[in-house]
């Protein structure tokens, strides 16, 4: 596992230099800007590019014909790239707990540690996890056409949202009226149902998968 | 007891399969005692390393060796010269000579070929042999 | 009770499309090298992938090292060794990369002390990454991999095919210095086996997805003889002597059973190749 996760860092050793340098650059400008929100909800993006390319630089070694006659099961390699986004995340999250102690002003001083804590994985993991199962499935490219399709969808959902605002109204009466812990607990579980089913399908893919 | 060097020679062009070519050599090494009894041969593994060739072929050489009793193996610790009784070989080497002789006179009689010219076969074939070594 | 065969396949049974391998059923003893030959597209890549579970057999049983394949731990696996036609690694990877990578992939098992000698031996680059390895430094390298962790079993699949003879040639060696343990076994596959034949032990000939044959090389080439007939003499041969044969203008060349012919017919020596080549071409016509 500790293997895998060193191949993976190894191969994408030179644009992790790069995300780094444009998370700091873009750190610089929203600080500037006074639009600090910006920078934790960067993290949402970094899985996904990272994934992009991990999965490029794999498929172009058909790195998996080497390893999956090595000395680890199928579903620990499965495992190390969910273990890649869940590393993302804690990362992510840790970031934006520090950002809140340290800032004076801002959105994030009203939001309890907690339900940062807990929403931030959600938002990292959250498309990685829908993405990871079609990517095992499909390979990146069809998977990267069928996510086009589904920001169509999302996009198509939330027109519709914004032109029943009564609704919303409705959802967030109810939703203030809980207690927040209870919602960071919803959160959190809608969070690891997500990634435990996510992680289920990749590897039942996975384990059939033919090279 | 020493370790075995002798030299064996691998000809690709010879008619003979090749661990036919490496238990003659072997064979000969002993008779012409520059191979001692009880003097350990390198192990199968090693001499087809060495030679290249397939580790069933030298087996198959040492087999044909042990049979004809020309060395003995220890399970687990090699394959040994065995010692040779060199009269009981001559012997041996008599009775086949006698055989083809046999044959050959049959053939001279057949042939009308006298002793002098079959004497003078012999010493041509030598010489040709000794030019193709 | 010890374990005799490194290779046991039985039944084995796998469809591709139009392409069907086996079933086969294939014995390989330990401590020996087979050549496993055929043409491309012969079905030697697919046996090989199913052996290392990257495939998933249609029917039958596989066992490595007495012991069925779905049942290997990744422990167990580490017994097996494997170099393809190229070295699968993501090509930023640099040599002491790789190294760290399968220092922590085969964790004990993992000999760096063979590992560094073998690069030493082969001059390979640790600066490099793998991308500016040439195609035969990429192979030496997946060698000394597949050496570096004590497997019992090594597998090659077209690994050494359009590889200089000087590079081969050291494949050859290194082969032989793994086999000096009577525990190890090598199955090589290749549509040319030619200087590799010199060591191999047995011959598995796979034709069209079917196993031909599995013999003791020195046997089979015992067995067959190449001459030149004209085509009145190749007449009076048995036609069960002829294993193939190419006719051309001014008699012909033929590949006969040494056993159906006459003792006084005198024979040529053939390689693998040429018995890989005539049976082909004799089952053509």
């Amino acid at each position: 596992m500790i293997a895998l996760i060193y191949k993976d860092l190894v191969a994408l050793r030179k644009a992790l230099f790069s995300l780094v340098f444009i998370i700091f650059i873009v750190g610089f400008i929203t600080v500037r800007q006074g639009n600090i929100m910006t920078l934790p909800l960067m993290f949402i993006l970094v899985p996904l590019i990272l994934l992009g390319m991990l999965w490029g630089s794999d498929t172009k070694s058909n790195v998996d014909q080497y390893i999956i006659p090595g000395p680890v099961t199928r579903r620990t390699i499965v495992l190390s790239r969910y273990v890649f986004v869940w590393i993302v995340a804690v990362i992510g999250t840790l970031f934006t707990i520090l950002l809140k102690l340290f800032l004076r002003d801002g959105i994030l001083l009203e939001i309890p540690w907690y339900l940062i804590a807990v929403t931030m994985p959600l938002l990292v993991t959250a498309i990685s996890m829908i993405q990871l199962p079609l990517m095992y499935k499909f390979g990146a490219e069809k998977a990267r056409l069928i996510f086009v399709v589904l920001y169509f969808v999302v996009f198509a959902l939330f027109s519709y949202i914004g032109s029943n605002k009564e609704l919303i109204a409705k959802f967030m009466d109810k939703l203030i009226l809980l207690d927040l812990k209870i919602i960071g607990l919803a959160v959190m579980g809608v969070t690891l149902l997500l990634n435990i089913v996510s992680f289920a399908l990749s590897t039942t893919i996975y384990t059939k998968k033919e090279f | 007891m020493r370790r075995c060097l002798v030299n064996i020679k691998i000809k690709n062009s010879s008619n003979d399969p090749i661990y036919l070519q490496i238990k003659n050599q072997i064979r000969d090494a002993i008779l012409n005692g520059e191979l001692e009894a009880d003097e350990l041969l390198p192990s199968i593994r090693l001499l087809a390393k060495e030679l290249r060739v397939s580790v069933i072929t030298t087996k198959r050489a040492y087999d044909e060796l042990e049979k004809d009793g020309f060395i003995h193996s220890v399970h687990g610790k090699g394959s040994f010269v065995a010692p040779q009784n060199l009269d009981l070989i001559k012997e041996r080497f008599l009775k086949k000579i006698e055989a083809n002789m046999t044959e050959i006179l049959r053939y001279a009689k057949l042939a009308d070929v006298s002793h002098d010219e079959l004497i003078e076969m012999i010493k041509t074939l030598e010489d040709e042999n000794a030019e193709c070594n | 009770m010890k374990m005799q065969n490194a290779i046991e396949l039985q039944g084995l049974k796998k469809r591709l499309g139009n392409f069907v391998l086996g079933p086969i059923d294939l014995i390989v003893p330990k401590g020996c090298i087979v050549g496993y030959i055929g043409e491309n597209g012969a079905g030697k890549s697919t046996t090989i992938k199913l052996l290392l579970n990257l495939m998933l057999p249609d029917q039958g049983e596989i066992k490595l090292l007495g012991k069925d394949i779905q049942e290997f731990t990744p422990q167990m696996k580490k017994d097996i060794a494997y170099v393809f036609d190229d070295l699968y690694l993501p090509e930023d990877m640099t040599l002491k990369n790789v190294q760290n990578f399968h220092r922590k992939l085969y964790g004990q098992a993992w000999q760096d002390k063979t590992f560094s000698e073998l690069i030493t031996r082969f001059n390979l680059p640790d600066n490099k990454t793998i991308k500016h390895f040439s195609r035969g430094m990429r192979m030496q390298l997946g060698l000394a991999l597949a050496l570096s962790h004590g497997a019992k079993l090594l597998l090659l699949d077209e690994a050494t095919s359009g590889l200089d003879p000087v590079i081969r040639d050291d494949v050859l060696d290194l082969l032989l210095e793994y086999i000096q343990n009577e525990d190890h076994t090598v199955l090589v596959s290749s549509h040319i086996l030619s200087d590799l034949e010199k060591v191999a032990d047995y011959i598995a000939f796979i034709h069209k997805g079917q196993l031909l044959f599995m013999e003791a090389k020195d046997e089979l080439v015992e067995q067959y003889g190449i001459t030149s007939l004209s085509k009145e003499q190749l007449a009076e041969i048995d036609d069960k002597a002829i294993i193939g044969k190419r006719p051309h203008q001014f008699g012909v060349e033929v590949m006969l059973k040494r056993s159906l012919v006459p003792d006084d017919l005198e024979l040529e020596k053939v390689s693998i190749e040429d018995i890989m080549v005539y049976m082909i071409k004799g089952e053509r016509k």
